[in-house]
């Protein structure tokens, strides 16, 4: 296995491994066989995941086989679709072939969310330092990503803003430290907070709004292989106005939201109860309420402070 | 899961074998395993649980233990609150009725 950084090989190999599938991408605890044609992609992978180190032959064992495909014959050629495809059927709207970005990432976590059962997995953006994890679970629009891009800003390593990834066996988190997805009026908050470099093209127009990716930096991808025992779990609230507040919750308050936040929870029954009740039990929880990114940091570093 | 209404001559029973509980601050996180659900129960629903674990216990006796376990009256505890706690429990599957299998 040689695993190189995307970005020395050059674009007639790159595109070549994706359309023969031969591509793979490893990050973290996985590995991605990654197959597909369209220039969008390549144009993507090449920008977004230029530090992320890949190889040009499948790995003996790939955990994420994804196809970036044309739905069908048709939609090839008379205004081109594609949509993710990873080997098992998945609610994917087709999408206009230049949204490539977007159908690779939701198939990179339909593929995690649903058929990665090494892992009880959290729908979470996670970070760390030196001390410890912090898992912030929250609904779309709740201001999880811009948060977890702002704490990468103030010293902590990009873990993930999809999954926690907790072991079944050990009381830590793994990284999974993929782009960090932004959406419509985040963009530019992030853009501002981070630099315009470290940002993809918009994709406009999507289902979801307009979309861009902060790349996870080279750091973060060099500990991709360092777990961490969590210490917090926040349950973050973005409110317009909202004066800050950090509620303290009991653990069952907290694992009452756990659960419905994995992805897989139903699916690995004995060890995921085990695992959450375990999380719980060793990590304090509060619910953040806040009007400004600057004031979630605030209460981020007043509790890390205690914690 | 008993057929029909809960009489108040059935006796209840459950193989503590079958779940696992962590108890958080008076709430109770129960792993059934025969179903792979997990269920969060107050304290009375885990009381009525505990009991029937250890002995088959009829309502009646069901409502006496447990009003002496938390120092209640009848009033503060009647039996039809059991007997909707057994019915919960039932649902689940967690307790049974004594030879439903």
């Amino acid at each position: 296995m040689t695993l190189r950084a995307l970005k020395s090989f050059d674009r007639r190999d790159l595109h070549k491994a994706l359309k023969q599938g031969s591509f793979t991408l490893q990050l973290g605890p996985f590995s991605h066989l990654i197959s597909g044609s369209s220039p969008a992609l390549l144009d993507f992978l090449q920008d977004t995941y230029r530090d992320y180190s890949v190889e040009m032959s499948p790995s003996d064992v790939t955990e994420v086989l994804l196809n970036i495909r044309a739905p069908n014959l048709f939609r090839r050629f008379i205004r081109p679709q594609i949509m993710p495809d990873p080997g098992f059927d998945v609610p994917a709207v087709p999408l206009p072939k230049r949204m490539a970005p977007l159908a690779y990432e939701m198939g990179m976590n339909l593929s995690i969310a649903l058929k990665c059962c090494r892992f009880v997995n959290i729908h979470a953006g996670v970070v760390a330092d030196d001390h410890g994890a912090i898992l912030m679970s929250a609904a779309s629009g709740s201001g999880k990503s811009t948060l977890t891009a702002a704490m990468m800003q103030h010293g902590y390593r990009l873990f993930s803003d999809e999954f926690a990834l907790l072991g079944l066996d050990e009381p830590l988190v793994h990284p999974y430290p993929r782009p960090i997805s932004l959406k419509q009026e985040t963009i530019p908050i992030v853009r501002e907070l981070v630099g315009a470099d470290w940002l993809s093209k918009t994709v406009s127009g999507t289902p979801k709004g307009d979309i861009a990716y902060y790349r996870a930096r080279p750091e973060d991808l060099a500990r991709a292989h360092v777990p961490a025992p969590v210490k917090l779990i926040l349950f973050p609230k973005f409110e317009t106005g909202a004066n800050p507040f950090a509620q303290r919750l009991n653990p069952a308050e907290a694992i009452i939201r756990l659960v419905p936040a994995s992805t897989n929870y139903s699916l690995l029954g004995e060890e995921a109860y085990k695992t959450l009740a375990s999380l719980v039990e060793n990590a304090s929880a509060f619910e953040l309420t806040y009007g400004t990114t600057e004031q979630s940091i605030d209460l981020v570093k007043q509790l890390t402070a205690s914690h | 899961m008993a057929a029909g209404p809960i009489s108040n001559s059935a006796r209840w029973t459950s193989d503590p074998n079958n779940y696992l509980v962590q108890e958080f601050d008076d709430t109770f996180f129960v792993f059934f395993r025969p179903s792979g659900e997990t269920h969060f129960l107050n304290f009375l629903s885990h009381g009525v649980l505990d009991l029937v674990s250890s002995k088959d216990v009829g309502v009646a006796d069901i409502g006496t233990e447990m009003r002496v376990r938390f120092g209640v009256s009848e009033t503060e505890l009647p039996d039809s609150l059991i007997k909707q706690t057994i019915e919960q429990l039932d649902e689940t599957g967690l307790i049974e009725p004594v030879g439903s299998q």
